[in-house]
């Protein structure tokens, strides 16, 4: 994630912001107007790849706290799996998995029509 | 507005030396070409005034103030860049405000500015649009607007024309020179184009090796070149500079040439060459146009004969290569006169006729 940041920072053209600093922006004000909206696709990257993880994080968790204390860090792979090996709600597990898998393409197909569109 | 002091500036780039002790007086208002070579120091003089490079040695003042310790953010300088740097991510309005907008004027002054600039720079209809859908020229109308709306006292433009066509390039040193009449601005215009110098500027400095060559008006420049490399430099086709020994024979002045060609010192020239006995190489410049055909027009006018190489036409006019053994003269024939292989005279007014030293390259015989 923070990679990812650090390049799109980089990323930004050195001259764009001599130029802005020329103008009379300060760090901050340049930072804000200049450097932060050109890594606008960036950070749509990191958060799209940290979602994902979100979805897809259960090893740790099993290991680590079995998604105690009480349901504070059950996530939702770790309550499929519950639901599945402890008890067996097979139908109701594969409601979940559809339901999981219809929202994600949704916003897939936000994301991709979205970056169609700025694509032009 | 500013007055700028350049005082015996240099610039190391570790063993490198980027510019060598450089000092400029630019006055108010002036607009002052660098013109020099890729790789002279001109771009890095050119940071230097902005204050993106620190000096090494010397000192830069602005209206006799130096403002090494303040922030570029603090300076108010307007520099166009060569590329631009344009915020291709916003509008051509927020372009344009951009500099307005950080020093917090009121929404309806930056309103007002923006409008009064877009409209000076014809590109009104274009300020609702992103920045990056700009063709180049839009672009460097947008540049130099954006540096321009912020009052600034002193104006830096790095090569802005090098990108454009032709075309565009001839129209826009017009409108330049047109725009820092009307903003009264201090510029200086870093060039490796000497006919942009040459059309635009108030003063002209020749920087080569990160040294000053001369600095005066372009027409100073063009008639009196301080030494061998501005001579050089300055003027298309470029001046015939023919080395050689300067020898006395027969009670007559001559700069014996390699290859054979002897060249004739008469007049002006001649004392010029004898004004330091201990000059023993020179170098004997003319410019193209000042080498004729035809009648002697005057005694005391150098004669030689060489045979016509080349004929280039340029316009109505042709350039004309004459060699002379091995040595090459380049002059204009306008009359269209000449042939090939043809073995004609050519005459050389000695009173437009430069003497160099070959080793330091200084002009000679002028105080």
């Amino acid at each position: 994630m923070f990679l990812i940041l650090l390049a799109g920072m980089l990323g930004v053209p050195s001259d764009q912001l001599l130029a802005a600093r020329l103008l009379g922006g300060s760090n901050w004000q340049n930072f804000l107007k200049i450097i932060l909206p050109r890594m606008k696709a960036v950070i749509i990257i990191a958060l799209v790849l940290r979602a994902v993880e979100c979805f897809k994080i259960f090893d740790l968790i099993f290991i680590m706290t079995k998604g105690g204390p009480g349901v504070q860090t059950e996530t939702i792979s770790l309550f499929l799996y519950k639901q599945t090996f402890g008890e067996f709600e097979w139908s109701y597990v594969a409601a979940i998995g559809l339901t999981i898998l219809f929202v994600l393409s949704l916003i897939a197909a936000k994301g991709l029509a979205y970056m169609a569109k700025k694509n032009g | 507005m500013s007055s700028i002091q350049i005082n015996s500036v240099t610039k190391r780039f570790g063993d490198f030396t980027a510019v060598d002790d450089l000092s400029l007086d630019i006055q108010e208002g002036e607009f002052v070409a660098l013109l020099g070579p890729s790789g002279c120091g001109k771009t890095t003089t050119m940071n230097m005034i902005a204050g993106l490079e620190d000096t090494s040695e010397g000192s830069i003042l602005f209206d006799g103030q130096d403002l090494s310790k303040t922030r570029i953010q603090d300076r108010n300088i307007g520099f166009v860049f060569q590329n631009y740097a344009i915020f291709t991510h916003l509008s051509v309005y927020k372009n344009l405000s951009y500099g307005l907008e950080v020093k917090k004027i009121s929404k309806s002054e930056v309103d007002r500015r923006v409008r009064a600039m877009a409209d000076r720079m014809s590109i009104t209809h274009r300020l609702d649009q992103p920045a990056s859908s700009l063709s180049v020229n839009e672009m460097q109308k947008l540049a130099i607007g954006r540096s321009a709306i912020v009052e600034p006292r002193i104006f830096l433009l790095d090569e802005p024309l090098s990108n454009l066509d032709a075309g565009f390039r001839a129209y826009m040193r017009a409108e330049l020179k047109i725009l820092q009449h009307e903003f009264g601005q201090t510029m200086i215009y870093v060039t490796h184009d000497q006919i942009e110098a040459m059309s635009l500027a108030d003063k002209i400095a020749i920087i080569d090796q990160g040294k000053l060559m001369q600095y005066g008006s372009p027409l100073d420049i063009y008639n009196s070149p301080d030494n061998r490399f501005v001579a050089n430099f300055i003027g298309s086709p470029r001046m015939n500079l023919i080395d050689g020994e300067i020898r006395e024979e027969t009670s007559q002045l001559k700069l014996m040439v390699r290859g054979g060609a002897e060249i004739p010192l008469q007049g002006q020239v001649k004392s010029d060459f004898t004004s330091d006995g201990r000059v023993h190489s020179g170098s004997f410049g003319i410019r193209p146009q000042d080498i004729y055909f035809g009648d002697k027009r005057s005694t005391k006018d150098i004669e030689m004969h060489g045979t016509v190489e080349v004929l280039e036409r340029v316009g109505p006019k042709r350039i004309v290569h004459l060699q002379v053994l091995e040595t090459s003269f380049i002059a204009f024939d306008d009359q269209d006169q000449l042939k090939l292989g043809d073995e004609v005279p050519f005459f050389m007014p000695p009173d437009k006729s430069m003497a160099f030293d070959v080793v330091s390259g200084r002009r000679l015989g002028v105080v």
